[in-house]
């Protein structure tokens, strides 16, 4: 059993919890530092990466005691956003030793998305490790496993079609707006806020022809850049109002953690659109538009959970890509333990080494003493036959572990482990 | 007045109306394909048609295209009955079921195009306005037959 790794992991993601409790989950990059110096430490914790995107929030942690470290993450993520652990508990799942493995590699490789083979994730990933690793608490075990996923993920790309024929959310809001709209050239388009989806999906419907693009945020500096950068005209958030009158297609991707657009608000734009259809597309975590906006006549509102359901739709079409990247993570995965094992073996091979040299060295040392004054040949032949007797003596170790590294290795370390604390 | 003119005003109102009764049904068709996109698109069941229905957009302009032509033939129709019955019976409007019904049509019509110019009736409202409409159109058309009249055939 290759339960060496010392690795745990806590998390949710979009098919454990709806968005409801997702948005509550979540760990915003104002308060990851904080969150992350608090983590390390506790319950036997000694590395951590906090990965929140839209879809999931997972606490990867090295620790030595990995079931008191499961329980301490939970404890963490349902006392840092002040709930309880039991009503956590139906939502998160745990993973261990290699599992954990396994699942950051498929979570890398965009397997465990909600859109198959998008590629965002890949670099929400490495953000969330860069970050760790900047704050440090990126361990040595940490900052082994994480650029292993990232190898894994590009080679998952490059030997695969997972991701050429992948549907990204882009693709899925411009597939829905063609449903309301006849065409989209020509169709007002609002994005408000600067989330790095919006600005995908933007991208998306931009290719697709859709012509004015106005851009508003609560940073007015914001805006103008993210105007600059799409090719549209930035807007004062006071000006909210109007420019939904004015706006067939709005992306929402904001940070806010409350509603930013109200039923209220949707009933009376729709009023003065003189019932013209409008379609909204809330990708925030937390959400920003007050899910009840959909129950207004001509006004189409999906947030991101209702995307995952649109592309479900599409999920059959990359089954097969789906399985032979599944494939690949298998074998990464295992490689990946042989690796580890291997070198914690050869560890093991030096140590078993070096303790018998020392021993020889010691003895050769007193003899040559005791027997003084003594040639250099003399000397020297006593060395080497030292050198000899403990080749001889480890030579059938090395072979057991070679054949059984995990076993030979645990037995052997626990031997020398013995004999250190006989000594002292 | 020759014989000859009667039939072309009767012919005249026929083919109006008929081709009114064909319009509106367009704008029924389009109607209730609206409303299955509609609660399809609101329900986010989208893949229950995948690709198959226009978009809402689309299906509005038929629908008013439809609408508008009907409403306009059958306009003309009422217009050439009236004439024709002045010609045949000395009187225009003699409130026989099938005129009644008919102007109630019509009217459901008209005031279905004033609600959408004045108060930007659309989508979903204007749909089920439009259904009730053609309800009233198959009254007319067929119903109304069994109530004796001068349209009695």
């Amino acid at each position: 059993m290759p339960s060496d790794v010392k690795l745990v992991l806590v998390g949710t993601n979009h098919r454990m919890a709806p968005v409801e409790v997702r948005e509550r989950l979540g760990f915003s990059s104002e308060n990851m530092d904080s969150a992350l110096k608090s983590l390390v430490g506790t319950g036997g914790v000694s590395e951590a990466v906090i990965l929140s995107t839209c879809n999931r929030v997972e606490i990867i942690a090295a620790a030595e005691e990995q079931r008191s470290a499961i329980e301490s993450l939970k404890e963490f993520v349902a006392r840092y956003h002040g709930l309880s652990p039991s009503s956590l508990e139906p939502y998160l799942y745990q993973y261990s030793a290699h599992e954990v493995v396994r699942h950051l590699f498929r979570v890398a490789c965009s397997l465990d998305s909600m859109v198959i083979g998008e590629v965002q994730i890949l670099g929400q990933v490495k953000e969330a490790f860069s970050r760790a690793c900047n704050f440090g608490t990126a361990g040595p075990i940490l900052r082994d496993l994480f650029p292993r996923a990232f190898r894994v993920a590009k080679k998952v790309r490059s030997e695969t079609e997972i991701s050429a024929t992948s549907v990204s959310i882009g693709a899925i809001a411009v597939e829905l707006a063609k449903k309301i709209f006849e065409k989209l050239e020509g169709k007002s388009i609002l994005l408000l806020g600067a989330g790095k989806m919006g600005q995908i999906t933007l991208r998306h419907l931009l290719k697709n022809g859709v012509g004015r693009v106005w851009v508003t945020s609560r940073r007015p500096e914001k805006a103008l850049q993210l105007a600059q950068s799409v090719g549209g005209k930035p807007l004062p958030f006071h000006n909210l109002k109007e420019a939904l009158i004015a706006s067939d297609i709005v992306v929402v991707s904001t940070s806010a953690p409350h509603f930013v657009i109200e039923q209220a608000d949707i009933a009376h734009v729709v009023r003065q659109r003189k019932n013209a259809p409008i379609f909204i597309i809330d990708i925030s975590v937390p959400r920003n538009v007050d899910p009840n906006v959909n129950q207004v006549d001509n006004v189409f509102l999906y947030d991101i959970d209702d995307l995952k359901t649109v592309s479900e739709t599409h999920r059959e079409g990359r089954a097969g890509e789906a399985l032979a990247a599944e494939m690949i993570v298998e074998s990464e995965v295992e490689s990946f333990l042989q690796e580890i094992n291997l070198r914690e073996s050869s560890s093991v091979i030096v140590g078993l080494r070096e303790a018998i040299r020392q021993i020889c060295e010691e003895e050769v040392a007193r003899t040559v003493n005791r027997l003084a004054p003594l040639s250099a040949e003399s000397e020297v032949m006593f060395q080497n036959m030292a050198q000899r007797i403990s080749n001889k003596i480890s030579h059938p170790f090395l072979e057991r572990l070679r054949a059984h590294p995990e076993e030979t290795s645990r037995i052997l370390s626990e031997i020398f482990r013995n004999k250190d604390e006989q000594e002292d | 007045m020759p014989p000859g003119w009667k039939v072309y005003w009767v012919l005249m109102h026929t083919v109006l109306v008929l081709v009114a009764y064909a319009a509106f049904f367009v704008t029924f068709f389009s109607s209730i394909l609206y409303l299955l996109q509609e609660r399809a698109l609101k329900a986010k069941r989208t893949e229950t048609f995948p690709g198959k229905l226009p978009s809402l957009q689309a299906l509005d302009r038929m629908l008013v295209a439809s609408l508008i032509t009907g409403i306009v033939t059958m306009t003309l129709g009422i217009l050439t009955g009236a004439i024709w019955a002045e010609r045949a019976w000395g009187r225009y409007w003699a409130w026989d079921p099938k005129e009644t019904a008919a102007l109630i049509t019509w009217l459901i019509y008209l005031f279905l195009i004033h609600c959408r110019l004045a108060a930007g009736w659309r989508g979903k409202r204007a749909a089920i306005v439009n259904v009730i409409g053609f309800i009233s159109v198959l009254f007319t058309f067929l119903g109304a037959s069994y109530f004796r009249g001068m349209h009695a055939f």
